[in-house]
């Protein structure tokens, strides 16, 4: 998918974000050099910037100004001042988002996946495990042939699922995957969605696809 | 300062002389002086006095009344000494100079104290800040490493943001000119933003949520509003609340937001006071409040001219309502 290049002096920030990139099918590289940090990123070409605004050496403001000078590549500002001024500055520089620490990890990878779709009209591949795939982009899933519509909230769940494969995933944080996109569902709303989930999906003939781990979640 | 006080003030020097002008007045009479002279004589020593009295009065009174005017005026009262004219006479002098000295080391010593406050709130500022790389850090393992530790962990890591996001607005509460935009805002964005950040303990404690007419458009800053929710979400999950009903409606002048959650409520004799600083109740007892939230949330409602207030029935329910006045003005 995406190339990401991070700047951020926090190393272990880094390697994390680097595994949870990775592990949403991006790929992530970073430079501890500060001091020629303009040069790495015309070297690499990344398709996004993520920047961190409290940097050793230059701070994040001026780079995204050298930056500008010479590339077009969408950058997102991440800081942990979050007043209005610091947010107008960034805009101003050239910056396409902003996002405040302590982030919310599922945050910034939708604030990033937006921000790709703006800039590349790229739309987030498809997921395939078993033979079962899904279109989240169309909200589709579909197995040999036979493909069935979703629902927003199933939609989400099954996406959750599927880039978790071969993890439980509890049912606490599948109802804040939905929180996090203004579906405030109770407990109960869940059950309804995951038992209509596992209709539809029997109605494209796959079953013991979606898992019941009693007491911890759900697995696919 | 008026007359009769002078003279009382001046009542032994007055007598002495009446005492001497008696006297005086005898020994002439001994000496067979007539009657006219000696109260001629009598006359001069007393006008004398009473001018050089009225004098005196004179040059005092316009000091003192002015005195005691500017100190009925003046606000911050100690700040007179720079309110002061210098007189004519000697003690108005010394009197000048004391006050003087004395306000500029009285100022000297606020400023010393209004430094380290100010310096004491920059550093908890940059403190923030500074922990809130490590806090996100944090929360990137937890989601790296999923599993049952990592998420009660990610759990306690909300907890701590949570703390210190209330101590930057503790900080911040007393000099909030500093950053606060009030714009127009739909009631929808910071309820729902507030749900979000406290997303992980309300679903953990299972409480389903209900959201309705937040349509609304009021003026606020938004980021304090968000804060401000939150408190009063985490309170709801605090003291038991399995539902929470968050809906707007329009009142007299202004728009009415009502947080309402089915937890274990308000004892009648707290409610007037659940918006004082450290006041815990019976309730926060239990459980280990700070006394905090709630002040912060009616001091930063103040500061936007917002009104808070609350309302329960122990063992059932408690409700907190937030009124947003709407100027009529503009709606011409």
């Amino acid at each position: 998918m995406a190339k990401i290049l991070l700047i951020e002096d926090d190393k272990k920030i880094c390697e994390e974000l680097q595994t949870l990139f990775m592990r949403y099918g991006h790929s992530c590289i970073y430079s501890m050099d500060f001091l020629h940090v303009v040069d790495f990123v015309m070297e690499n070409q990344p398709e996004l910037v993520l920047l961190d605004v409290n940097l050793p050496v230059f701070d994040g403001y001026h780079i995204c100004r050298e930056i500008r000078k010479r590339s077009e590549v969408p950058i997102i500002i991440v800081t942990s001042r979050d007043s209005q001024m610091d947010e107008l500055m960034s805009m101003n520089l050239g910056a396409d988002d902003f996002v405040t620490k302590p982030y919310n990890p599922q945050i910034l990878l939708a604030r990033i996946g937006a921000v790709l779709k703006r800039a590349y009209a790229y739309t987030p591949q498809n997921l395939e495990h078993k033979g079962v795939v899904l279109d989240p982009g169309r909200g589709v899933v579909s197995c040999l042939g036979r493909e069935v519509e979703l629902t927003k909230n199933e939609g989400k769940i099954l996406k959750l699922l599927m880039e978790n494969k071969g993890i439980v995933i509890s049912r606490e944080n599948i109802m804040n995957e939905l929180w996090q996109s203004d579906e405030f569902v109770d407990d109960n709303t869940l059950t309804v969605n995951i038992n209509r989930l596992r209709k539809k999906l029997e109605s494209i003939g796959v079953t013991d696809f979606l898992l019941t781990r009693r007491g911890r979640g759900y697995i696919v | 300062m008026r007359g009769r006080d002078f003279l009382r003030d001046k009542l032994p020097q007055m007598a002495i002389l009446l005492f001497v002008t008696l006297f005086l007045c005898g020994i002439l009479y001994a000496y067979r002086l007539n009657a006219l002279g000696i109260l001629f004589v009598a006359a001069c020593i007393l006008l004398g006095a009473a001018a050089g009295y009225w004098i005196e009065y004179a040059r005092r009174r316009g000091f003192y009344r002015n005195l005691l005017e500017e100190m009925e005026e003046l606000s911050p009262k100690y700040l007179i000494a720079e309110m002061l004219e210098e007189p004519s006479f000697f003690e108005g002098k010394v009197l000048c100079q004391v006050v003087r000295e004395a306000g500029k080391s009285m100022n000297d010593h606020i400023a010393l104290y209004k430094n380290a406050s100010d310096e004491y709130r920059e550093y908890i500022e940059a403190w923030v800040h500074e922990v809130k790389t490590p806090i996100a850090s944090a929360r990137l393992l937890a989601l790296n490493h999923p599993g049952p530790v990592m998420e009660s962990m990610d759990e306690e890591i909300s907890k701590i943001n949570g703390f210190v996001e209330q101590a930057l607005y503790y900080s911040k509460s007393n000099c909030l000119e500093k950053d606060y935009v009030i714009s127009k805002v739909n009631l929808e964005e910071p309820v729902k933003k507030a749900l979000k950040q406290h997303a992980k303990a309300l679903i953990g404690a299972g409480i389903a949520v209900e959201l309705r007419d937040l349509a609304e458009n009021v003026y606020a800053d938004e980021k304090w509003l968000v804060f401000m929710l939150g408190q009063i979400l985490a309170n709801a999950e605090k003291y038991g609340a399995k539902k929470i009903r968050c809906f707007a409606d329009e009142s007299p002048g202004g728009v009415l937001l009502h947080i309402w959650d089915n937890g274990r409520g308000i004892p009648e004799k707290d409610l007037p006071r659940i918006f004082e600083k450290g006041f815990t109740g019976e309730n926060g007892r239990q459980m280990k409040s700070t006394g905090l939230g709630l002040y912060l949330c009616r001091k930063l409602c103040e500061k936007q001219g917002l009104n808070i207030s609350a309302k329960s029935k122990e063992g059932e329910y408690s409700e907190i309502l937030m009124f947003f006045p709407i100027g009529t003005l503009t709606k011409m």
